[in-house]
């Protein structure tokens, strides 16, 4: 068995950044999403740049804010300011949450915690009626679910056991044999993000190179004794987001579009580009790569993109999960 | 006009007060309704209305028509729904038709019986309870089927029958009375009908258009038949009915008298008509009319009235689908022609309530019902059957009558036909109790005068359940004060205001040989609706957390802080119990318990009365726009509520409150609703999306299997509320889901407007509550 | 107690009318309106007394009312009966209906409908009505008459 690509990682407790319910976007049906905290790639674009460290973070509500001033006394490090729009100075700011303890509304929000399995089965499986009526479950997003195999593993096979429709989203940066063995067995539906077809960019543009990735694809897409060929394609979804300049090329989508028709695949979804988050992590200081568009892609582009595509194709919005702050 | 015109001629000669109440009662309604204006409108294939004017106001001087004495000469120049009156009309009120009345009006008669009682003294400080028998006895379905499954004339037949039967016991007299005021009543209905025939013929002679003419000639037929004889046709069992809701409508105020599952009522007719070749726009057209002439009247409210309480339609419900008495699946082809009307129309009344069997109706009629909800944007609202029918059989009704239950003016289900249910006879306003809780039997509005029961003062207590002993104290004071303000006025009608036609209109009453208001129907109960229950599930559970539990703050601080209207320096407290987790709607344990708490001391008291007639009392939590009103009035809660802010609505939770669809609609589902058998109304506004259709029904199925019992939405974002708000005029159709009922936009009060635009909206998209502000 | 005897002697009917129904408007100008409840019910004697249109308001009406001030200042008893009025000082249960108000605003405020904030009245408790309301209902058109009919409002 190889090691873990995520080792660094999974030394942390597995923390989840949002429970989203009745969400509608993450596979059929009406959902609850689990957002983990934690991603081994770090991509440009990534919409959710507090989801990719696995530790605790602080988020500022400024709607929820009174401007009391008790998180200004509480700081320890001096970090939190009225007068600043975004209240925390995240240089400065050691993440020790004194500011959140002391905060009487909820205008500062501890952003991660931790979930013993039993409460967040619990907490998933009061929606079950959901679920049930409209085709729906639980999808496990992130950051990467796969960073948190045994944890993951022991909360889907609790769904499993109550009969719940399970799905992961998931970058394909994972341990095969250990998802194969824990995660595997457990799940319906496994959304799987193809980024770039090329290993150089890849490597650039989210810090790791794509082979993991593909051959963890292979091998979802390769036989297996216990499904049938319509089975397999039915529980891989690959994604693919479009970034402008980046992703959303022709030569990649070709490239990509090549490459899963070659391993079988009947049918793939397409994540059209949503600029807001880039005011969001400017604000706060965080280099954003000045190639990034700062549009939605319009409809012809859309067009173009999906035309590259000879089977069914499902273009999805995006956009959910927002964070006020991170 | 006429209506009190004619009453009061009657009762100031011709009438006997040697006769028995119910006797007197059967000649009045004879003269009022033989003396009826026969009016037909323009436009309309249906005879008759309620009014003398195609549309009009009806006063009912023996309720509360004399209220409206004092603005008499302002009222056809103030702002809120203003009412045209003429010089000669104000002057016959004022002279000659109001003073009959000064000591004669239910309201008055009732006082007077009983020495000007606490219970009725309470009532008059506003913010505690409303009694409406004062207005009139109504909340209830009729018997329509018996109109067009039998005619007048075979009702008249067995009255008689019955009248001549033997016997001369003092109660054989009685019943004997009844009967006979039975025939009169009827025999006056007839009259009128055949007037109608008579004015519709004359109108034919001098018409020019064929086609009018051609209509006015059918009118006249029909109305030489129905509702004497059983009807023949869709259009001629239409009209029966309408021709005796016109005369209900003299007999008492139309307050949500209901039309009961027409869907099932008219099928026969309708399903026969189409065999001999009407088409369905002509059935759509017929039930359009019906619809139309349903809203042929308006209520009339004193300014204050409609200040605070203003708004309101007349609520008939009208009740569709569901399952039959067998529990088959009873949605039939007019069903769905019903469906197209209210689509096609977007009318007020009738308030459309679609039922629904989880698992034994089909999705593709709830998939309809969805999408004449999005188009319509608020019509109609959803009953969960297997509920209804669990609250129903838990009260007495039989299950085949449980089964064939109908809607009653917001929500409350209701043994249609059979039950006198006066589902709306009692609104508590629940934060009342939680005053004189905090007070110890004092309430803010009423100072230092001593209203409910001496109890410690809250800032002396040192339990929870110290407290919620002083709210069981409080409630159950105002419980028995409202009880016996009811059955006052339920003694007042019985003895001045018997209503034959109603009652030869309901079953129950023929075999008793009993009125209505004396307990002749089948069924006998009295509902009461609570007002206010989130925010005082909300408040009660702040108390507990903050004070008892965690001891952030002291019992007096949070006293002083809902004093000073969580003004500075008590934002940090307020930020603190409004952030709190802990709140109706949401997954919170502690509030959950709270609720069923409250609920089921609610039950169980009410439970515990007998009203006038030996029935029951049921609660329900509906509000129409009376969590406004009361709202207006009563200052801040311990909820973080601020002073003179809306309360949520019905069983809603407060906006801002619970921030996750699912969860509210979990937590709503499962609170024990054969408890609730007044039924409830979960009003909840949806953010209009076209791509999020089919979750829509999602969302009603699964709240219906968890066990809910009623929810309704408004599909309509807040821009384009707040839009209406200002430029009323682009907005003249607006029409919205109150509490139970639907209304105009631009006739609400504003602080119901205000409640709509700041009510809970989730954008179904993201099952995420989008916060007000 | 304002004598209208005294104020009205020596004038002319018209002439009298004429100040008594001025005093009432100014009554309802003054900041607390105190003088609004006499001023009203001396414009409202002398109404009947000389103007017939106005007294068949209280043709064939037997009436009696209590209004009295909260803090126990003002205590009139107003007896309508066979087209006559009587005003007394006094304090009395056999009546039809008791009005206890806060101030000659806040009674204002209740009874006429052209100055009227209902929000206001309600939440500062201002007037609380104790008896047959029809009988309140009767006065408050009486009052709004005379207050439209002197500001050429009438309809």
């Amino acid at each position: 068995m190889t090691a873990s690509p995520t080792a660094n990682l999974t030394t942390a407790r597995p923390l989840v950044f949002d429970i989203k319910r009745h969400a509608l976007e993450d596979g059929p049906g009406i959902r609850s999403t689990v957002f983990f905290k934690g991603c081994p790639l770090t991509c440009l674009w990534c919409q959710n740049p507090e989801s990719i460290d696995p530790g605790p973070e602080i988020g500022f509500y400024p709607r929820d804010c009174i401007k009391c001033g008790d998180c200004v006394s509480a700081c320890p490090v001096s970090a939190c300011a009225l007068e600043d729009p975004f209240l925390i100075d995240r240089k400065r700011c050691t993440r020790c949450g004194d500011c959140v303890e002391a905060c009487p509304g909820r205008a500062l929000r501890l952003i991660g915690r931790f979930y013993p399995v039993d409460e967040l089965v619990d907490i998933l499986l009061r929606d079950k009626t959901f679920y049930e009526v409209s085709g729906g479950g639980v999808t496990f997003s992130g950051g990467e679910p796969t960073v948190f195999m045994d944890y993951a593993a022991a909360v889907l096979k609790a769904l499993k056991d109550s009969g719940i429709h399970t799905a992961i989203q998931t970058n394909g940066f994972f341990a095969w044999e250990e998802f194969e063995e824990k995660i595997l067995p457990y799940v319906d539906l496994i959304m799987f993000d193809v980024k770039l077809a090329d290993a150089d960019k890849h490597r650039e543009y989210t810090g790791q190179s794509n082979e993991l990735i593909l051959a963890n694809l292979k091998n979802l897409l390769a036989e297996r004794p216990a499904a049938s060929s319509a089975e397999r394609a039915e529980a891989v979804l690959p994604r693919i987001p479009l970034i402008p300049e980046f992703t959303a090329t022709v030569e990649n989508l070709r490239s990509i579009s090549d490459l899963l028709k070659g391993l079988g695949v009947k049918k793939c979804s397409l994540l059209p580009y949503n600029p807001t988050w880039i005011s969001k992590a400017e604000n706060f200081g965080k280099n954003v790569d000045p190639r990034l568009s700062r549009y939605l892609l319009t409809p012809q582009e859309l067009k173009k993109y999906q035309d590259i595509f000879s089977w069914p194709v499902c273009v999805q919005r995006t956009g959910r999960s927002e964070l006020v702050t991170f | 006009m006429e209506l009190p015109r004619n009453i009061t001629h009657y009762m100031k000669h011709p009438d006997n007060p040697a006769d028995s109440p119910e006797l007197r009662a059967g000649k009045l309604y004879k003269y009022v309704m033989e003396n009826k204006r026969p009016v037909i409108t323009d436009e309309n294939l249906l005879a008759g209305t309620t009014t003398a004017r195609t549309i009009g106001v009806v006063l009912y001087p023996d309720f509360m028509a004399l209220s409206i004495w004092p603005e008499l000469e302002t009222i056809s120049r103030r702002k809120k729904n203003p009412f045209g009156i003429t010089r000669a009309e104000i002057d016959e009120l004022n002279f000659d038709i109001f003073p009959y009345w000064l000591d004669r009006t239910i309201q008055e008669v009732a006082r007077k019986d009983n020495g000007n009682p606490l219970c009725q003294r309470i009532m008059e400080r506003i913010v505690f309870y409303i009694a409406t028998k004062v207005y009139s006895i109504s909340h209830t379905v009729p018997n329509y089927a018996m109109v067009v499954e039998r005619g007048l004339l075979d009702i008249i037949r067995e009255a008689r029958e019955r009248e001549l039967s033997p016997g001369s016991s003092k109660e054989d007299r009685a019943k004997k009375d009844f009967y006979q005021a039975v025939q009169l009543s009827l025999n006056g209905i007839i009259s009128y009908a055949a007037n109608l025939s008579r004015e519709a013929d004359r109108l034919a002679a001098k018409e020019v258009d064929t086609k009018r003419r051609q209509e006015l000639l059918e009118m006249a037929e029909v109305c030489k038949r129905v509702p004497a004889e059983r009807p023949r046709t869709f259009r001629e069992a239409l009209n029966a009915i309408w021709i005796c809701k016109i005369a209900l409508h003299q007999e008492n105020a139309n307050v949500a008298l209901s039309l009961g599952r027409l869907d099932q009522v008219l099928y026969p007719f309708y399903a026969e008509d189409i065999k001999r070749g009407m088409t369905l726009a002509e059935a759509v057209e017929l039930i359009g009319c019906f619809w139309l002439k349903i809203a042929d009247h308006v209520p009339l409210s004193p300014e204050t009235g409609e200040e605070l309480f203003g708004g309101s339609g007349s609520n008939q419900a009208v009740t569709l689908g569901g399952v039959d008495i067998k529990g088959a699946d009873a949605v039939n082809d007019l069903t769905y022609v019903v469906l197209k009307a209210t689509e096609l129309l977007r009318l007020r009344d009738p308030n459309v309530n679609a039922r629904y069997y989880p698992q034994v109706s089909k999705k593709e009629y709830l998939d309809r019902l969805c999408e004449v909800n999005i188009n319509t944007g608020a019509t109609p609202c959803f009953h969960n059957d297997a509920s209804a029918v669990e609250a129903l059989s838990g009260q007495g009704v039989s299950l085949e009558h449980a089964r064939d239950y109908s809607s009653v003016g917001c929500v409350e289900p209701s043994s249609g036909g059979r039950t006198y249910g006066h589902t709306g006879c009692i609104l508590m306003n629940l934060t009342s109790a939680l005053e004189m809780a905090l007070w110890g039997g004092k309430h803010r509005l009423t100072e230092d005068e001593q209203i409910g029961p001496k109890t410690k003062p809250a800032v002396a207590m040192t339990s929870f359940a110290e407290f919620k002993k002083a709210m069981e104290t409080q409630l159950g004071w105002l419980i028995d004060q409202v009880v016996t303000l009811n059955n006052n006025l339920g003694r007042a009608h019985q003895e001045i205001h018997p209503t034959p036609m109603l009652s030869a209109f309901m079953e129950g009453c023929m075999e008793k040989g009993k009125d209505v208001i004396s307990g002749g129907a089948t069924y006998n109960s009295s509902g009461a609706a609570m007002i206010g229950l989130a925010d005082v599930v909300d408040s009660v559970t702040a108390i507990q957390e903050f004070v008892f539990d965690k001891k952030k703050f002291t019992m007096a601080e949070i006293i002083s802080a809902i004093n000073a209207d969580w003004s500075v320096p008590y934002k940090k407290l307020q930020a603190m119990v409004k952030a709190s987790p802990e709140k109706f709607g949401t997954d919170s344990r502690m509030a959950r318990a709270n609720a069923d708490w409250l609920i089921g001391f609610l039950h169980d008291t009410f439970q515990g009365k007998e009203n006038y007639r030996g029935g029951k009392y049921t609660v329900g939590y509906w509000t129409m726009t009376n969590h406004a009103g009361f709202g207006a009035l009563t200052g801040a809660l311990p909820s973080g509520r601020m002073k003179n802010e809306p309360f949520a609505s019905g069983i809603t939770p407060v906006s801002g409150s619970a921030p996750v669809l699912t969860s509210c609609l979990n937590f709503v589902a499962r609170l024990d609703h054969t408890r609730i058998a007044d039924g409830h109304a979960l009003n909840l506004k949806y953010t209009p999306s076209t791509t999020t259709m089919s979750r829509f029904a999602d969302t009603v199925e699964a709240f219906f299997k968890m066990g809910g019992l009623q929810v309704q939405f408004n599909i309509i974002d807040r821009k384009t509320l707040e839009d209406a708000r200002k430029y009323p005029e682009k907005y003249p159709d607006l029409f919205v889901r109150v509490s139970g009922y639907t209304a105009y936009f631009k006739d609400l009060n504003p602080h119901m407007q205000q409640e709509i635009i700041t009510r809970a909206e989730y954008d179904l998209g993201t099952g995420e509550e989008q916060k007000y502000g | 107690m304002f004598d209208i005897e005294k104020f009205i002697s020596g004038l002319s009917v018209d002439k009298a009318m004429d100040r008594l129904g001025e005093r009432f408007l100014k009554s309802l100008e003054d900041e607390t309106a105190e003088t609004f409840l006499e001023a009203l019910l001396a414009f409202m004697k002398i109404k009947f007394m000389f103007d017939p249109a106005y007294r068949k308001n209280i043709e064939e009406f037997r009436g009696r009312y209590q209004f009295r001030s909260k803090d126990g200042g003002v205590a009139v008893l107003v007896n309508f009966e066979d087209g006559d009025m009587k005003i007394r000082e006094k304090t009395s249960d056999d009546v039809n209906v008791t009005v206890s108000f806060k101030d000659g605003r806040a009674l204002m405020n209740f009874l006429l409908s052209a100055n009227r904030d209902i929000l206001r009245g309600l939440l500062n408790n201002e007037v609380l009505v104790a008896g047959n309301l029809n009988y309140m209902y009767k006065f408050g058109f009486m009052a709004n008459h005379l207050q439209l009919e002197l500001t050429g409002n009438l309809p």
